[in-house]
């Protein structure tokens, strides 16, 4: 059985002249051709544009041309932007799987009540929204925040952590940190205990227990967290902003400014490709690395 | 002399008594089952001794030496679980060296070596780089037999192991644990729910109650001198009869509705108030209609089951609850047909605390 493309006749012939089995592929064909509508048409667009030339009165010019992307990847001066960018991402992901991994698990395996409690307080910075979360470490970082406050008390001397890359890792670790949790914590949890008592029963100590059998069990839940945390931090453009300095400008922020200011929309677009394209082959990398642990779990 | 000893074990949950200041003596070699209904405290006992749990009050000792307090790890027990706990990242070679790995000065030639005749013993020769996700069943447990017996534990623990197999696969593997003790002569606890299990394998059996032991005894034992209505009930097939114990003219006779009893000898005063177990094995049926049958009690054929070798008849009396009776060979007759009942052999036994 084939997919039913939009453009075919068929998705048009009466419910009743079609089985049950296409019927359950209708019902899939909403929810697809909403992704296929919001996603894929905007992103196949930019892809388009993005091999158009630069005409600053209308979106895009007329002719086909490689330039942008040659202007992106061989200019070491955009091309920095993307370094930073991936750096950037690299340190946040891992912070946040190193922070968010004893949080899942402690999630994972304590009581019902208590978890409950503890999802509460890991869900609760996702409902105030970024860029609140975003101001909150401002007022703790900034020159007569709460950081330096406590600071000038105890050592008698002032930080300067707003506007560093610092305070940027800092920030976005905090934003990021319920994407690690969240997946980590139903890995965890999905692990059998009796496999952790038949460790202990065969002689391996709590610790043995835990690097043998459920750290390796849990990777499943590390993988998600990570692609999770580093798509979003490959993507993001507000914290940066407003916690880092003049040299922390991420590539979307570059692609915004690109875009609205200077109305380059093809450059923006060959960004924003590329972007994609490096998010895709690292997680294709990434799941490939670690597919030993991913089938392991089925 | 006894290797495994169980010295008034006793274990809380808030409130709730899971095992009830339990004593036990397990000599080395001995098969012992430990079987009761469900919530009788069988695991949480098979718990404590892994290690898994802490007792709230007593002593657990092997070979004179007590393990209260020691971690799982220390305690030299190998178990095998109820859904078997094989880890499903490793291979069948990886999960049965697993406990090889942390015992002093093997090398890796005396692993790999431990492995196979691990293996060979439990017919799985050459599965060494299977994957345990691809393994049936029957392949699944003999896995979980071998990584617990590779380790040459002290003592062996079965959480109910067969309980989740087909009947078919689970005879079979009854008869491969068997082997397996004969061989191997590990002291082993093993719980059950199952009857039939537990008076095939074990030297004794220890048939657990509301956290407490109701009898420790020989399979046969068991069946032929249980202690009470409980264990007459629960392990075998038992018509558990109440009525009164009547003594007159120096004789004492059980009577309860039309049926009267002579018992043998005089009965204490304190077990007047006993039930009379009857097995059904022990109740002759003849036609109603036949008349030279000196029987005790008459009734109808309420409900006949064909089991194997055996039949065994529901038979509804007149005013007491229905008696169970079998007979080896097919069924003699037919649903309502009136019969009449004559006792064999029986006994009044002590009345289980409600």
């Amino acid at each position: 059985m084939s997919w039913v493309p939009l453009t075919s006749t068929r998705a048009w012939t009466p419910l009743a002249r079609v089985t049950n089995l296409e019927r359950g592929h209708l019902l899939i064909l909403a929810p697809i051709s909403f992704v296929a509508l919001l996603l894929l048409l905007p992103l196949g667009y930019l892809a388009v544009i993005s091999f158009r030339e630069f005409n600053p009165n209308v979106i895009h010019g007329t002719g086909v041309t490689l330039k942008n992307y040659g202007q992106l990847l061989l200019d070491p001066f955009y091309r920095s932007y993307i370094l930073y960018t991936l750096r950037l991402a690299t340190i946040v992901s891992v912070l946040c799987l190193l922070l968010g991994y004893p949080v899942g698990f402690l999630l994972g395996r304590t009581s019902a009540r208590k978890r409950a409690v503890l999802l509460f307080l890991v869900v609760l910075p996702l409902m105030a929204g970024l860029v609140i979360r975003t101001f909150g470490w401002l007022r703790i970082f900034g020159a007569e925040g709460l950081l330096n406050q406590l600071w000038l008390v105890l050592f008698g001397s002032k930080l300067q952590i707003l506007g560093t890359t610092k305070a940027v890792i800092i920030g976005m670790v905090g934003v990021y940190l319920p994407f690690v949790v969240m997946p980590v914590y139903s890995s965890v949890e999905s692990i059998d205990r009796t496999l952790e008592f038949a460790a202990r029963n065969l002689g391996a100590s709590k610790v043995q227990a835990f690097y043998k059998i459920t750290l390796p069990l849990s990777i499943p839940g590390i993988v998600l967290g990570s692609i999770f945390t580093f798509t979003l931090s490959m993507s993001s453009v507000i914290t940066p902003k407003l916690l880092g300095g003049r040299n922390d400008v991420t590539i979307g922020a570059l692609i915004y400014d690109v875009a609205l200011a200077n109305s380059n929309w093809p450059f923006a677009s060959a960004m924003a490709v590329t972007v994609v394209v490096i998010n895709f082959l690292l997680i294709f990398g990434y799941l490939h690395i670690s597919r030993g642990g991913m089938e392991a779990e089925q | 002399m006894s290797f495994l000893n169980l010295n008034g074990i006793r274990k809380e949950y808030g409130d709730v008594t899971a095992v009830d200041d339990i004593s036990l003596e397990v000599t080395e070699g001995e098969f012992l089952s430990i079987l009761g209904p469900s919530g009788s405290g069988k695991t949480t006992t098979l718990n404590l001794i892994a290690g898994f749990e802490e007792a709230t009050t007593g002593d657990i000792t092997v070979d004179g030496t007590s393990i209260i307090g020691l971690p799982p790890e220390d305690r030299d027990m190998g178990m095998i679980f109820q859904d078997l706990a094989l880890f499903p990242h490793m291979t069948v070679a990886e999960n049965v060296s697993f406990g090889l790995q942390y015992q002093q000065g093997l090398s890796e030639a005396e692993i790999e070596t431990k492995v196979a005749d691990a293996l060979d013993m439990v017919e799985l020769p050459g599965y060494q780089d299977r994957n345990i996700n691809n393994l049936s069943g029957g392949e699944q447990q003999r896995v979980a037999l071998a990584r617990a017996v590779v380790i040459e534990p002290a003592v062996l623990l079965y959480d109910e192991p067969l309980s989740d197999l087909d009947r078919q696969l689970r005879e079979s593997m009854r008869r491969e644990i068997q082997d397996l003790h004969d061989e191997l002569e590990i002291t082993s606890i093993y719980v059950t729910h199952n009857q039939r299990e537990a008076l095939t394998l074990s030297d004794r059996i220890a048939v657990m109650r509301d956290g407490e032991i109701a009898q420790v005894a020989t399979p046969n034992e068991l069946y032929e001198e249980p202690a009470d209505s409980f264990v007459a009930d629960f392990v075998g097939d038992a018509n558990l009869l109440e009525g009164a114990v009547i003594a007159s003219d120096g004789e004492t006779w059980f009577e309860s509705g039309a049926l009267s009893l002579k018992l043998n000898g005089a009965i204490p005063e304190a077990d007047r108030n006993d039930m009379l177990l009857v097995r059904p094995e022990d109740l002759r049926l003849a036609p109603a209609n036949e008349g030279d049958v000196v029987s005790d009690v008459q009734g109808r054929i309420a409900n006949i089951d064909h089991l194997e070798s055996l039949s065994q008849y529901s038979i509804q009396l007149d005013d007491a609850p229905d008696l169970l009776v079998s007979e080896l060979g097919s069924p003699r007759f037919q649903t309502g047909d009136a019969v009449q009942i004559s006792f064999v052999d029986y006994e009044l036994i002590g009345r289980a605390d409600e």
